[in-house]
């Protein structure tokens, strides 16, 4: 395992950022496979994930069970400057990196980490990035595929090789064209978006789900050597066949009842609204439909109008 | 008349309310004009234009004929905490477009005010720059709807029209939307995040009156300013930042510049020294100047418009 600085940048009044990798296997040529944790401030558990998996690749080199000709870069933590000020996107202009791939090297600030990351990881065969959305709850785990280019649909069926709970494709919209996801796919490359249960806080379970996941995928693909065992025949479906659950008619505290990965009946309580001065119930959210919680918002208020909860139907 | 265009419960006794001021002239029928702002809620340079305007046609009821529709909070959240976004959502309300009914709360408020404003003779939305600029007044207008905008935009008193090429991300704004639905809807950009600038303010007010007028829906009087110059994106020259420290501008904005000229410098008060100093990279006026004086590599500290 090498240590690498990828990008350095000089920054006002603090030390300069720099966005560090770890380099397992063969020490050139593009990468086999390129692994990114979190690149948002507030993505605690992404950056956790995967410390883990740099912990667990380390180990495999030193046994030797990375396979000669494989040449992996993980970078746990992309954008440390955000992180350590907790603020989601960049703090100076609220610029999101994941919204500024492929990057320039001389453009705006976020323009130029993005370059500086893409730099390094163009061209790699797999690209896995553990994501996170800008829905604030808790996600059953899984892996997303976007269809954004000619390697896609193979990249869907590969996706299977994570053994996570859940397989999900979706459309493209504009609004990815600036995610890494969508300039790997351009370069090649086969990109996963694998989302563990939280966000910004850390869930060991799922860590380790998704980090035995990760390993399993590496394993399948042939990059390293050895068994990982466990995961499960996932779910494969489109992201328009979820089915959403909103606070119609009220607002206020939610008193949630399920969460991701419970499997509930058509009708069955999900959450409660509660009024936020005398705690009656204003609204009882239910399921439409029988199936598995995929999504549960988590944050103790809620408006109007929000999706509480996705549900994968039967 | 105060209208209700969206409303949401928010979580603790509080209502989210978008509203506009619907004024109806008694000069008969005619056009319907929106005029929008405060999508972004560091953006309030539009609040000046949203009052001058409705105080002038309220002055001048009898010559108005038609609807001018005023929506000067599309983002009402935003604009109490002086955030660029959606409070709570990290979001752009301007990169949601068109919307979703059936989405989330932000979702569906983009969806009402597409809903509501669709369908209009024309619509102005005003903001103010990103990026802490302070920018000189223009009209921006993407190319692919040019043709049918130009001849309103030359209409707004403002300094510049740019033409623009297209991106992925402006299909997700309210004007790229609102165009491809056809109401013509031109984006005025000028002055700088909050903060008002009175006379671009007031010129732009006669130029929306100037619009209605155009449209036969104003038959009192408006003052015209000069044609605007009409740029594309090969007659500006942006210049960033390379180092990081203190932006100390030695010239302001619409100052006529030769290329190499000294337009401010770099400090690093630690250490006390010029750490760079920024050159004009034409010959031109400069039409963009960074407000804030804190840059990192990469930030954008002026434009300079070449050939006047």
């Amino acid at each position: 395992m090498r240590r690498l600085t990828l990008y350095r940048l000089e920054v006002p009044y603090r030390e300069p950022l720099r966005v560090e990798a770890f380099e397992f296997g063969e020490r050139q040529g593009l990468p086999t496979c390129s692994i990114v944790g979190s690149m948002r401030g507030d993505e605690v558990q992404q950056a956790y994930a995967c410390a883990r998996i740099v912990e667990r690749l380390e180990r495999s080199e030193e046994r030797g069970a990375i396979r000669k000709g494989v040449r992996m870069l993980v970078i746990p933590c992309a954008n440390p400057l955000s992180m350590n000020v907790a603020s989601r996107f960049w703090p100076a202009d609220g610029t999101d990196i994941n919204r500024r791939f492929p990057g320039d090297a001389y453009g705006e600030t976020t323009e130029r980490v993005a370059a500086g990351i893409f730099g390094a990881v163009r061209g790699s065969s797999y690209g896995i990035q553990l994501a996170s959305f800008n829905q604030q709850g808790d996600f059953i785990p899984h892996v997303r595929v976007t269809r954004a280019g000619a390697v896609s649909e193979e990249s869907l069926s590969m996706a299977e090789d994570f053994r996570l709970p859940c397989v999900v494709s979706r459309e493209a919209t504009p609004f990815d064209t600036g995610t890494l996801n969508y300039s790997w796919q351009e370069w090649g490359t086969h990109a996963f978006s694998v989302y563990s249960r939280t966000t910004d806080r850390i869930d060991r379970p799922s860590a380790t789900l998704v980090g035995n996941a990760v390993m399993r995928f590496l394993a399948t693909r042939g990059m390293v050597s050895g068994r990982v065992g466990g995961g499960s025949d996932g779910v494969r479906l489109d992201e328009t066949e979820l089915v959403d659950v909103r606070t119609e008619g009220s607002s206020g505290y939610l008193d949630g009842l399920v969460k991701p990965g419970d499997c509930v009946e058509k009708g069955q309580e999900l959450g409660l609204v509660l009024d936020a001065f005398d705690a009656h119930v204003r609204e009882r959210l239910v399921a439409p439909v029988a199936g598995r919680v995929f999504f549960c918002r988590v944050k103790a208020l809620v408006q109007q109008r929000m999706v509480a909860y996705r549900i994968i139907p039967l | 008349m105060i209208e209700t265009v969206f409303s949401a419960a928010l979580p603790v006794g509080e209502r989210l309310i978008v509203k506009k001021n619907r004024i109806e002239g008694c000069g008969g029928r005619g056009p319907r004009i929106a005029v929008v702002t405060g999508i972004h809620g560091d953006g309030l340079e539009g609040q000046f234009v949203a009052f001058e305007l409705a105080q002038r046609l309220r002055e001048h009821i009898g010559d108005l004929r038609g609807i001018v529709d005023i929506y000067p909070a599309l983002n009402p959240l935003g604009i109490s905490a002086s955030e660029h976004g959606v409070p709570l959502f990290d979001l752009d309300l301007d990169r949601t477009f068109p919307g979703n009914s059936k989405g989330n709360m932000n979702e569906a408020l983009a969806a009402a005010i597409v809903a509501d404003i669709k369908g209009a003779n024309a619509c102005i939305d005003i903001h103010a720059p990103d990026a802490h600029l302070r920018e000189v007044s223009q009209v921006r207008v993407e190319e692919a709807y040019a043709k049918t905008l130009m001849p309103f935009a030359q209409l707004l008193n403002t300094q510049l029209v740019w033409m623009h090429g297209s991106s992925n991300q402006q299909r997700s704004t309210l004007a790229h939307t609102l165009n491809s639905l056809r109401t013509r809807t031109l984006v005025v950009e000028m002055g700088e995040s909050l903060r008002i600038t009175e006379d671009a303010g007031s010129w732009l007010t006669e130029g929306i009156l100037r619009l209605v007028e155009r449209l036969d829906g104003w038959t009192s009087s408006s003052v015209a300013l000069p044609m605007p110059r009409l740029v594309r994106d090969g007659d500006v020259t942006p210049v960033s930042a390379e180092v990081p420290g203190i932006f100390l501008p030695q010239l302001g904005l619409g100052a006529m510049v030769r290329r190499g000229q000294v337009v401010g410098v770099i400090a690093d008060p630690l250490a006390a020294e010029a750490k760079a100093e920024v050159l004009a990279p034409a010959d031109g006026t400069i039409i963009s100047l960074r407000a804030q004086p804190l840059v990192y590599p990469g930030t954008l500290l002026v434009r300079v418009l070449g050939g006047v």
